[in-house]
Order: structure tokens, then C-alpha cells, then sequence
């Protein structure tokens, strides 16, 4: 379990839950507590708990009772023969207990908990003293009962962990990791502290949300949660929600330092925002005064004119990706131009196939000209065609680029977004509701689960996909073990998800079974790449090279969001993982 | 209406004029090093001033300091009374021209174009130049015998006929006092030859001209007074026949050598090149570091009078 | 004439007017001048004409003046040119995108020409262009670690490769001019080279640390004017505005200067002072050109010899403003090509103008030596 990423990996309904992932890379380091630490923490800081024990017939029976925990976080309970659950021990030791964190007001179902399980023990000599101060330490009215007859002091001998963080964010423990761990020293006493943040700072956390968190266009911004290593933060953008991880730049070790640590956070937050800006504004003087002005004025008047609009059906749409050009034509319209993309070969809906063509190039998409020839009301364009986008508004074009799904969870969200602005909200559902149904189908029976290293190959150098990117994503649901290198994470401009750069050393030492190269460039350098990766020297000793299972993948695959993802996972399965 | 008309004859030329250029006491520092210890000098009308002495002497130095280049360390250079820091870069150019020992060869400039920039000084900022300024050109590369090449480019052009279009570029400036430095000195014979009438006559039309030189029978020739320098000192001042005697070219160039000129204006050096003796005997008792103080003396830097007129009348023979 | 008649050995032949052979010399030289400015202003308003008619799509001559501000409602009654009937796309084709694109080639061209100029006099060096100051270099990195480190700040970039332009230029000037012996040619070649091999070095380690990113910097580095109608233009014309206005005090001082640094400060200029004064000016407009339209260094190399070429004279009364209309009309013509060469989609112009302007520069080149 590593330090930087907290699995994630809910078969989740997306519109019930859709992170927005991050416009740039988070700015400080990602760390938050390990799951063993959390699971320490929760029991550390609890005293009542539910005990699940099993009645003489086998049948299981839960009941509330108080706990201590000896320093390797192994439980002490102590209970009487009278109840039930004192019986039950006597006759079966197995055991489990659950336990939930501090109730912060929030929905239940976000809080922490814990199940621990295993057998209990009666201990003996100097750890049945330990075991007893422990838990008159947890329960002082103990000093009264323990050494009542009926009362038996027991402690829990864990087995198995499981720790869940909220919704989303959950992990198996290992007895040896659970042992191992130590209690946050900073999460029992930050309650006031996150109370005090969220009341009378919410402009920092904003900023540290866009600044430091990468979710430039946050509008609010919350504090979930402080820990020894961090903050947590739940922002709002226009995107959807957003959780968003800002880490202290040393570990803290009293919740005493939390001021410190978050003024500093805040300073570094309002620094970055402002420093190129700031020096580029120095060094020119009344040069960046009236261009900021005269930029902020058509985005002011953007604004308004899509509030204006926002009721009114659009009849002229135009859409420059694949997945906008797909969905546009789902929802029953015709687009009265679509983008033509050279390299793309994904398969267009047949409304979208007789709209007009409006070839592009890179960075900045379609010719300006042909575009105001067209009229459009809407664009929807993508962050791969971004650089083009503010051409188009100073045409005074209303211009999406952000909606374009970055994840594959992201995909039923963003169609639910387009049918809404464009006037169908209620086709949505159906469409949605098919994404997800397929995409569930196509998630069975998996025959395999090989390791898969994806890479976006760039002329030479090699860039491996990340957990949270698009064909990350893909290789996942299609039952692959995806391996990322752990580099540091970097978000490309234009291509969803991140990416980062993997050395052939690397690549030796995860040894992938299958390893899918996705070429960066034009057609003339893919084929260049086919030649290139398939016989790659540094490669030739992996699985994947010895069994002839280094595929190069067609472009669109991977790297460009489609509408029909459960297809494009059914690709992957037949094509390159070879377990559908 | 020819210009030429107009010009005094040297022969009318009055005896005594105040200097146009004053030059005292003056120091130069190149680079840490003393270069120009003390050096004197006057520039009148109408008379040619030719500074000669040893390679290393500070000739050009303390030329360029007069003419303004480089700014000298110490004492004082004053143009038309006026202390030379106050002049100002503008005005200057108007009082002086300067002919550099290596010119530029500017590539793609033809003769007369090099010439009209020579004028510029003349020509107000940011006006076209004008019919006069196009007649003073002509002037100006007539004067310097270079009318006949005045549409070629520089860069095809002689090492004379360079010398001369350089003399016509400085002519253009239309200053009073004209400053060269060794202007013949990559010449042939000839080219010398034409080069001295042309700067003879250039005194005759009234300028006041300063000359580096290092062949001693030219500046006997032409030179209406010679200054000597030495080490950094100017150690002598005067008629050429007065100044470069046998014994001072023993003493400064360190030869036995002995200057003659006759009633035609020839002029020659006669050098014992090969004596193992060096140089005369008188010279080494003096000292060559020990100027004779009558010499370097102002009066006789003031006096130069009907005197020099005979020493150097040789060169107008021709003429009168 | 008194001396002429006493001295007819080496007499001038007369004050006056030149003799016929002179004036008829002189006078084709003048008309070789004229030509080559004639033709480069016809070629300029041809090109400006045909580069608002021809874009990405083509809108007919007729169409493109009327649509024209001004101009249009002047040529209306013309027979041929006028009487075209623009709608309401080709209003704003022309007014937001062509017209101020050709603007901007206008300037960039006439920038770099006049840049390349100014350098080439004031360094008394045929090879001197903005890359030996280190302004293209400075410009490259400027734009570089916007659009590679920064790519969400990409409005930033014309701002940010003119001031790192500067910069560099700034830094080399200080370099050359500082200490025992500043302000020579040499030294100030040398630390451009050095400050331009700095820059070149960080823009390539930006380069090799976002691969991925690469592809969105081409255009800037291939030379490329863009299409943000007049928003780049009204955030930086200040800055070439004010070096071509500047430059025009600097052609005299530099004709004096090519007679050599005594000359030019006989005839009352400072040599070292118009040197730098002459080299930050072309900083200046390399750097504003830079912001506008990225990397076209080659042009304002190109450019000052091949009007020396076409017209004879090095002059600069006659090579900085020949430069100017020469650097308009080349990036001009090259634009037109790019735009239509793969319309709708639009190339950088870069790679245009080093394909139209070696060939003519070499035709050049031959005709004069032959």
C-alpha cells in the first residue's frame, strides 16, 4: 500500500458519486495516513463499539459495549457473564468488533469505521494488568466492575482489518500493518480547529484548492478533515465535486501545530497564485494592465450571454471531439459541424457522420474562418483543443472545453451536463443509464488478470499511465493490474488523466504481462513506433516482450474519452489483455 | 564662382595668427599607462603642422586628445578658446576633421555616399541633404582629386585614391582645422606625392592642418613648422630645417642621418644605415631623455615667424 | 579658379554640377534604389490586398475591399474593385481575423527587417541577427516555460517572451559592456553567444522534462502569427511602435558609424553609445516580434542583405526603411502561402519564409557576384 494513492475503486453508479479530477498537478505531496494508521486512529479514538459475537445456535449477535486498546492497538473488553455477548465469548471466541469515528455531523455513511476480527483471549501475567489499565484508562467507571466475578477481561487477537474512510475510500489491513501503525496524534483534538477553518477561513481553503490542489476553478472549498500529514478538503467546481488532499510541508505531531501549519499552507497558496502574474506584471508595467482588462471583458460578456441563453434550445452546435459529436447526436440533435481530428478513428453516430467536417490541427483546432462561416451558438470543444479556445471566444463564441470526460466515472456525469445545457435532460437517462449497464457487463468473468503497463510513447520517451487517467481506467475495468512506475505524477496538457515518466529499469522491475504502447504524434509516427516499441532492447526480457504481448494501441483507444466505454473496455479485453 | 577664388593665397597669409588650437601640458592615460607626458602644441590657419618622431613616441595618442577622441588625463586643449570638454561632440565636428591612420572600408557605400555622410554634421536631423549640400560634396571630392572615381564603391578603390576619398570626406565637414593621422603611410610614392599637394594646397585655402609623419623629408617638405616627439614629450618645435638637425635625429631617432633641402623644395634624408657607430656622440652625452629646453620652450613654440617661412618656402617654389 | 589654372596637373575639374557620365551614374543608381522601393511597396500593398482576401477560406477581392472599414465605403462606385456585397461572416472573417493578422505581419516583418538592420550596422558583422544578441534565445525560453511549465497561464506567453527577450538582451549587454574594454564587437558577439547558449540550454531542459507538451510549442518555435485577432497586438504594439520610431534616429549615426569609429566620432557621435543604443533597439523589436508571431530570427538576417543586394547600397538612409517594407512584404507573402498551402488549416509561417526568402536571397547573391 503506498504512501501517495488510497484505492478508489467502487463499482460506482457515477451519478452518485463523480470526483472531479484535478485541471493541474496538485502542488504539494499527496501523503495522507496509511490505512493500517487510520484504522489505529478510529480505534484509538473511540471507546464504544459494537461487539459481534456468535450465540450457541450459530447465529451472530451485536451488541454495544466499551473498549480499550493495548499500545499495539489490540482491543481490551471486559464483560459479564450476565449479558449474552459474555456468554457467547465463553463459548466462542471469535470475534469482531466495529468501530466508527467521531460523528462530525456529517452523512453517517462519510464517517470512518473500522472492523476488526478475530479471536479473543483471556491474557495472563503482565498482560492482563496491561489489559486492565488499559481499559479503566478508556472506561474509568471500569475501576469500579473489574474486579466484579462475573466480569472477564478479554483481548482481541486481530486477524483480518478492514478500514472504511467514507464513501469511496476504503482498504484491507493487514494483523502485522495494524500492529505496526501508530494513532494520529493530531485527528482527536482538530475538531475545533476544522470548525474554526471552515467558519472563518474559507477563502484559504479555496485558494489551497486551486493553488495547491489543481482544481484551478474550485468555487468553495471545505475542510473535511485534519491529520498529522495533511488537510482534506471538499471542494465544489463547476466540474462537480472534487475531494482535494493539501499536505503539511512537515509531518505535525500535536494538534497544537495545526495553526502553524495551515497559515504556512495559505501563504504558499496566495503565493503561487499570484507569483508569474505578479512578475511578468513587474517586468512590464502598463503592458499587462490593459490586457488583463481587455481579456476579463469578452469572458464577462460570455458569461452573461450563456445566462441569457441557458433557457433557449441551441440550433447551431458545433462539437470538436468524438465523445461531444456522439452525445450531441444521442440526445437527438444534429451538429451543424463536427471536429476532424486526422488520427481519430473513432466511430461516429450516424448524425454526427453527416454533419459538415471542420478539419483541425494541433494546438488550436478548427480554422477560425470555417468556424465563423458556421455560426455556431455552441462549441464544445475539449482541453486537447484548448490553446483554440480563446480565438473562439474573442468571436464572441460561447466555448466549453472542460466537460470532455477525463475518467471513465466521468463519462454518464458529462453526458447528463451536455443534455442538460443543450435542452434534453430528460433523454439522459436512458443514455446513461445504457453507459452504465454495459459498462457493468463488460466488467465479468474476467479469465485473467494480467499486469498491464500502459505507456504513451512519445517519439522515444515513454510516459506510463496513472490510476487516475482514462486508459488507466480502461485497463482496469478490463480486469488488468495496472502498473503506473510511481514516478511523479504529471498532468499533460490536453490528454485526460496523468501521466508519468517511466525508465526501461522500471519497466524490468514491475515486468508487465502485457504492455500497450499508445504512440503520441501524427500517423507517420505511430507506424514509426510500431517498429521502435515492439523490439525495444530495454523491453526484451519483460513477460510481455518474451510472449509477444506488447501491442500498439491505435490512439483514440486510450487516450480520447469515448461515449460507449463499456465498448472500448470489450476492445482491450479481446485485443490486448486476452481475458473476455 | 569657384570657392577656390576666395581662398587667401599663403603667400598673403599674415605672419601671426592666434591659434585656433592650444594644446598644454597635456597627459594621456591609456589603460593605466602614461602614454603623453606634458605635450604642446598650436594650430594656426593656414599652415600644415607635421608631429614626427619615433614608433611608440605618443604621436597618435596625443593627436587623437587634441582632435578630441580620448580624453587626456591632465592639462589643457582648448579649441577657439574654449576648454575642448566644453565644446561639445556637435560643435566639434564642425571645427574639426579627422583622418584616421586605418580607415574603414565601409562595403556597399560608393565614394560619393561616404562623402554626403562626411557632410552629415551639416545637414540638419532628419532633412534630406540639399542642393548645396550635393555641391559641397563635389567641393569636397574635387579638393581631394577623388571626383574622377566619386561613383565607384569604396571597396574597389586604391590605397591613394582611399587616402584621398577619406581626405574628401573630412573636407565635407566643412571644419576650419583638419586633423591626419600618418596619411600617407601605406602609400607609394606617387600616391605620397599627390597626397602632399594636396594637403600643401589645403593650407593654401586657409585651413589650419595637424599631420602624423614619419618620413622626415615629407615633413620638411610640407610641414610649415614641425613638432618633435619623443617618449611622450614634444622635445622640439619649429621650422623643419631648424628642428630636425643632425643632432636631434641622433638624440630622438637614434641614426646618423642629415636632412637637406634645396631652392626646388626637394627634400631628402641622408642616413648612415649601416653605421656600427649608432648614433652620434653628442647626442649620447646629452641624453635622449633630456629635452633641450630652449626647443620645447612655448617662445619658441609662439615665434615661428618669418623664420619658418624660409625653411619651408622651398615647398611653394613651384607655385610662386 | 586661380589655383586650378596655376595647378593643372592635379586640379579638380570643377566645383559644379557633376559631368554627364557622373549625373547619369549617380542617377541610375538612384533609380535602381527607387525600383527596388517602388516594387517592394507594390509588393507590400499586393500582399496586404490578397492576404485579407485569401485565408483559410477565400473571399472574393471585390468582397474583401467592401468589407474593408473605410476603405470599402470609399472604393464603393470603383468599376472592377468595387461593388462587392459582403455578408455578415465575411464582415467578421476580414474586421476580427485577416485584417489584424496582416497588421501584425505588417509589424513583425517590418520589425525584424529594421532589427536586423540596425545589428548588422552596429556590429559592423553580415551575420549579425537577433539571435547573436540572445533575444531570440531569451524570447524561445520565454514562451517555453509558459506553454511547457505553465500551459494553463498560456495567455501569459506574449508577455512572458518579450520580457525574458529583454532580459536576455539585457543580460548580454551588461556582460559586454561592463568593465575594462566593454563595448566592443567582439565582446558583445561573445556573450550574446554565451547568454543565447543559456537560454538555449534551459529551453531544451524544458523540453526534455514535458515531452508530452512539446507539440503545443511547435507553432511558437516554427514562427507562427495566431489568430487572436487584435488582443496580442493591443497588449504589445507599444513596444515596435516605439523601436522603429526610435530606430529612425539611428540611421544617421550608423551611416557614420560604417566609415569607422574614428570617423563617426570626428563627424560627432559616440561609437559606443550608438552601438548600444542600436543593438537594445533591435532587442526591442526582436522581442516584440517574438511575442507576436514566436521565432523568425532568419528574417531580420535575410532581409537588410538582400535589399543591399537588390539595390547596391548599404546606405542605411536607404537599407532600414528598404528593411522594414522588405520584412512586411516577405512575412506577408509567406503568410498567404501557409494559410492556403493546407487550408483550411493554417501552417506556421516560419518554414514559408525561409523557403520563399533563401531562394530569392541566393538569386540575389549569384546576380551580384556575376
Amino acid at each position: 500500500m503506498s504512501q501517495t494513492g488510497r484505492p478508489a475503486d467502487h463499482d460506482a453508479p457515477p451519478e452518485q458519486w463523480t470526483p472531479a479530477a484535478p485541471l493541474s498537478p496538485p502542488r504539494t505531496s499527496q501523503a495522507r495516513l496509511t490505512p493500517a494508521a487510520e484504522a489505529r486512529t478510529i480505534v484509538a479514538s473511540r471507546t464504544t463499539s459494537t461487539l459481534a459475537t456468535l450465540s450457541d445456535d450459530g447465529t451472530p449477535w451485536a451488541s454495544m459495549i466499551s473498549h480499550g486498546a493495548l499500545p499495539d492497538g489490540t482491543p481490551v473488553i471486559m464483560v459479564s457473564t450476565l449479558a449474552e455477548h459474555g456468554r457467547n465469548l465463553e463459548q466462542d471466541q471469535r470475534a469482531s468488533i466495529s468501530v466508527v469515528s467521531h460523528d462530525s455531523g456529517r452523512d453517517p455513511l462519510d464517517q470512518g469505521r473500522v472492523t476488526l476480527a478475530g479471536r479473543v483471549e483471556r491474557p495472563e501475567g503482565d498482560e492482563l494488568a496491561a489489559a486492565e489499565a488499559a481499559y479503566i484508562a478508556a472506561v474509568p467507571a471500569a475501576a469500579l466492575f473489574a474486579r466484579f466475578g462475573d466480569f472477564t477481561t478479554w483481548v482481541l487477537r486481530v486477524d483480518r482489518v478492514r478500514w472504511v474512510g467514507g464513501f469511496g475510500t476504503m482498504d484491507s489491513v493487514t494483523a502485522d500493518d495494524y500492529a505496526a501503525a501508530v494513532p494520529d496524534p493530531v485527528i482527536p483534538g482538530a475538531a475545533g480547529a476544522v470548525r474554526h477553518l471552515n467558519a472563518d477561513h474559507a477563502d484559504a481553503l479555496l485558494q489551497m484548492a486551486q493553488a495547491l490542489g489543481g482544481q484551478d476553478d474550485a468555487t468553495s472549498a471545505s475542510c473535511k478533515r485534519a491529520d498529522h500529514l495533511g488537510l482534506d478538503l471538499a471542494a465544489k467546481t463547476p466540474r462537480g465535486p472534487a475531494d482535494v488532499r493539501i499536505a503539511f510541508d512537515e509531518p505535525l505531531t500535536a494538534p497544537a501545530q495545526l495553526r502553524a501549519a495551515t497559515v504556512a499552507l495559505t501563504k504558499r497558496a496566495r503565493g503561487l497564485l499570484g507569483v508569474v502574474l505578479l512578475a511578468l506584471a513587474l517586468v512590464l508595467g502598463a503592458g499587462t494592465a490593459a490586457p488583463t482588462d481587455a481579456h476579463a471583458a469578452p469572458a464577462k460578456v460570455a458569461k452573461k450571454s450563456k445566462k441569457a441563453k441557458a433557457k433557449t434550445p441551441y440550433k447551431r452546435i458545433v462539437t470538436l471531439t468524438p465523445f461531444t459529436s456522439n452525445v450531441v447526436s444521442r440526445l437527438g440533435l444534429t451538429p451543424r459541424a463536427v471536429g476532424d481530428d486526422a488520427g481519430s478513428n473513432i466511430r461516429l453516430h450516424k448524425r454526427a457522420r453527416k454533419a459538415r467536417r471542420l478539419p483541425m490541427s494541433h494546438p488550436n483546432g478548427p480554422s477560425l474562418e470555417q468556424l465563423i462561416r458556421v455560426k455556431p451558438d455552441l462549441i464544445l470543444s475539449s482541453p486537447n483543443w484548448r490553446a483554440g479556445t480563446k480565438g473562439m471566444k474573442s468571436q464572441g463564441f460561447e466555448v466549453i472545453d472542460g466537460w470532455e470526460p477525463m475518467r471513465v466515472n466521468n463519462v454518464s456525469p458529462a453526458v447528463r451536463r451536455i443534455a442538460r445545457k443543450v435542452g434534453r435532460a430528460s433523454k439522459a437517462k436512458a443514455i446513461t443509464r445504457r453507459i452504465d449497464r454495459n459498462l457493468r457487463a463488460a466488467r465479468k468473468n474476467y479469465k485473467s488478470r494480467p499486469k498491464v503497463l500502459v505507456v504513451l510513447g512519445i517519439g522515444r520517451a515513454t510516459m506510463a499511465f496513472r490510476q487516475n487517467s482514462w486508459g488507466g481506467d480502461i485497463v482496469r475495468y478490463a480486469g488488468g493490474r495496472l502498473l503506473t512506475g510511481d514516478g511523479e505524477a504529471r498532468y499533460a496538457q490536453g490528454l485526460p488523466g496523468s501521466f508519468a515518466a517511466i525508465s526501461d529499469e522500471q519497466v524490468l522491475r514491475e515486468n508487465p504481462d502485457v504492455i500497450i504502447v499508445v504512440p503520441h504524434g501524427n500517423s507517420g509516427s505511430i507506424r514509426e513506433a510500431q517498429e521502435f516499441f515492439k523490439t525495444k532492447p530495454g523491453w526484451s526480457i519483460t513477460n510481455a516482450a518474451k510472449n509477444g504481448r506488447i501491442h500498439i494501441s491505435d490512439p483514440d483507444t486510450l487516450l480520447q474519452a469515448s461515449d460507449d466505454p463499456a465498448r472500448v473496455v470489450r476492445k482491450v479485453r479481446k485485443s490486448y489483455l486476452k481475458n473476455w | 564662382m569657384s570657392t577656390a577664388a576666395t581662398r587667401p593665397d599663403r603667400a598673403a597669409t599674415p605672419p601671426r595668427v592666434d591659434p585656433i588650437v592650444r594644446a598644454s601640458g597635456v597627459d594621456v592615460r591609456l589603460g593605466g599607462t602614461g602614454i603623453v607626458h606634458g605635450a604642446d602644441l598650436a594650430l594656426r590657419a593656414g599652415r600644415l603642422t607635421a608631429i614626427v618622431g619615433p614608433n611608440g613616441a605618443g604621436k597618435s595618442t596625443f593627436v587623437r586628445a587634441v582632435a578630441g577622441l580620448l580624453r587626456p588625463a591632465g592639462g589643457t586643449i582648448e579649441w577657439d578658446g574654449e576648454a575642448i570638454d566644453r565644446v561639445g561632440q556637435r560643435r566639434l565636428a564642425r571645427l574639426r576633421a579627422f583622418v584616421p591612420q586605418r580607415p574603414a572600408v565601409p562595403v556597399g557605400i560608393a565614394v560619393h555616399e561616404a562623402v554626403m555622410i562626411g557632410r552629415s554634421p551639416r545637414v540638419g536631423a532628419f532633412r534630406r541633404p540639399g542642393r548645396a549640400d550635393r555641391e559641397a560634396v563635389d567641393d569636397a571630392l574635387a579638393r581631394a582629386d577623388a571626383l574622377a572615381f566619386s561613383e565607384r564603391q569604396m571597396t574597389t578603390l586604391s590605397g591613394g585614391e582611399l587616402q584621398r576619398v577619406q581626405l574628401a570626406i573630412a573636407l565635407a565637414q566643412g571644419a576650419p582645422v583638419l586633423i591626419a593621422d600618418e596619411p600617407t603611410s601605406a602609400l607609394d610614392l606617387g600616391a605620397t606625392a599627390t597626397m602632399a599637394r594636396l594637403l600643401r594646397r589645403l593650407t593654401v585655402e586657409g585651413l589650419a592642418v595637424l599631420l602624423v609623419v614619419h618620413d622626415l623629408a615629407l615633413a620638411a617638405a610640407i610641414a610649415d613648422e614641425v613638432v618633435v616627439m619623443h617618449e611622450g614629450r614634444t622635445v622640439a618645435a619649429g621650422p623643419p630645417t631648424d628642428v630636425l638637425d643632425r643632432e636631434r635625429l641622433a638624440r630622438v631617432w637614434r641614426v646618423d642621418a642629415s636632412l637637406h633641402a634645396d631652392a626646388d623644395g626637394r627634400t631628402a634624408l641622408q642616413v648612415a644605415w649601416l653605421d656600427e657607430r649608432g648614433p652620434g656622440t653628442t647626442g649620447r652625452a646629452d641624453g635622449p631623455d633630456a629635452p633641450p629646453a630652449a626647443d620645447a620652450s612655448p617662445g619658441a613654440d609662439a615665434s615661428p615667424g618669418a623664420g619658418a617661412r624660409g625653411g619651408t618656402g622651398a615647398a611653394d617654389a613651384p607655385d610662386g | 579658379m586661380a589655383v586650378a589654372s596655376a595647378r593643372p596637373a592635379d586640379a579638380p575639374a570643377s566645383t559644379g554640377d557633376p559631368p554627364p557620365d557622373r549625373a547619369a551614374a549617380r542617377a541610375a543608381a538612384r533609380s535602381r534604389q527607387a525600383l527596388v522601393l517602388v516594387g517592394l511597396a507594390v509588393v507590400l500593398v499586393c500582399a496586404a490586398v490578397l492576404a485579407v482576401a485569401l485565408g483559410s477560406t477565400v473571399i472574393p477581392v471585390r468582397t474583401t475591399i467592401a468589407a474593408l472599414p473605410w476603405v470599402g465605403d470609399t472604393l464603393a462606385g470603383w468599376p472592377v474593385i468595387g461593388g462587392g456585397v459582403p455578408d455578415e461572416a465575411d464582415r467578421q472573417i476580414i474586421e476580427s481575423l485577416r485584417v489584424p493578422r496582416m497588421v501584425t505581419a505588417v509589424v513583425v516583418g517590418a520589425s525584424l527587417g529594421v532589427a536586423g538592420a540596425l545589428l548588422q550596422g552596429a556590429l559592423a558583422n553580415p551575420l549579425a541577427s537577433p539571435d547573436v544578441i540572445g533575444v531570440t534565445a531569451g524570447s524561445g525560453f520565454g514562451a517555453m516555460i509558459i506553454l511547457l511549465a505553465f500551459p494553463n497561464a498560456v495567455t501569459l506567453v506574449p508577455l512572458s517572451a518579450l520580457a525574458f527577450g529583454l532580459l536576455a538582451a539585457g543580460l548580454v549587454f551588461a556582460v559586454a559592456w561592463m568593465g575594462r574594454g566593454g563595448g566592443s564587437i567582439l565582446r558583445l558577439i561573445l556573450a550574446g553567444i554565451a547568454i543565447g547558449a543559456v537560454f538555449t540550454a534551459a529551453t531544451t531542459g524544458l523540453m526534455t522534462a514535458f515531452p508530452d507538451r512539446v507539440s503545443t510549442a511547435i507553432f511558437f518555435i516554427a514562427g507562427n502569427l495566431n489568430e487572436d485577432g487584435w488582443s496580442v497586438l493591443r497588449q504589445v504594439w507599444y513596444y515596435p511602435v516605439a523601436g522603429l520610431v526610435l530606430a529612425a534616429f539611428l540611421i544617421r549615426p550608423l551611416d557614420r558609424l560604417a566609415l569607422g569609429d574614428d570617423v563617426a566620432q570626428s563627424l560627432g557621435v559616440r561609437p559606443r553609445a550608438i552601438r548600444l543604443a542600436a543593438a537594445a533597439i533591435a532587442a526591442l523589436l526582436a522581442a516584440a516580434a517574438a511575442s507576436l508571431a514566436g521565432l523568425l530570427g532568419f528574417l531580420g538576417l535575410v532581409v537588410p542583405h538582400a535589399i543591399r543586394l537588390a539595390s547596391g547600397t548599404s546606405s542605411h538612409r536607404f537599407v532600414v526603411p528598404a528593411s522594414a517594407l522588405g520584412g512586411a512584404a516577405l512575412l506577408l507573402v509567406a503568410d498567404i502561402i501557409s494559410r492556403r498551402v493546407a487550408a483550411p488549416l493554417a501552417l506556421p509561417v516560419g518554414p514559408f519564409m525561409v523557403l520563399l526568402g533563401v531562394p530569392l536571397f541566393l538569386w540575389l547573391l549569384r546576380r551580384a557576384s556575376a
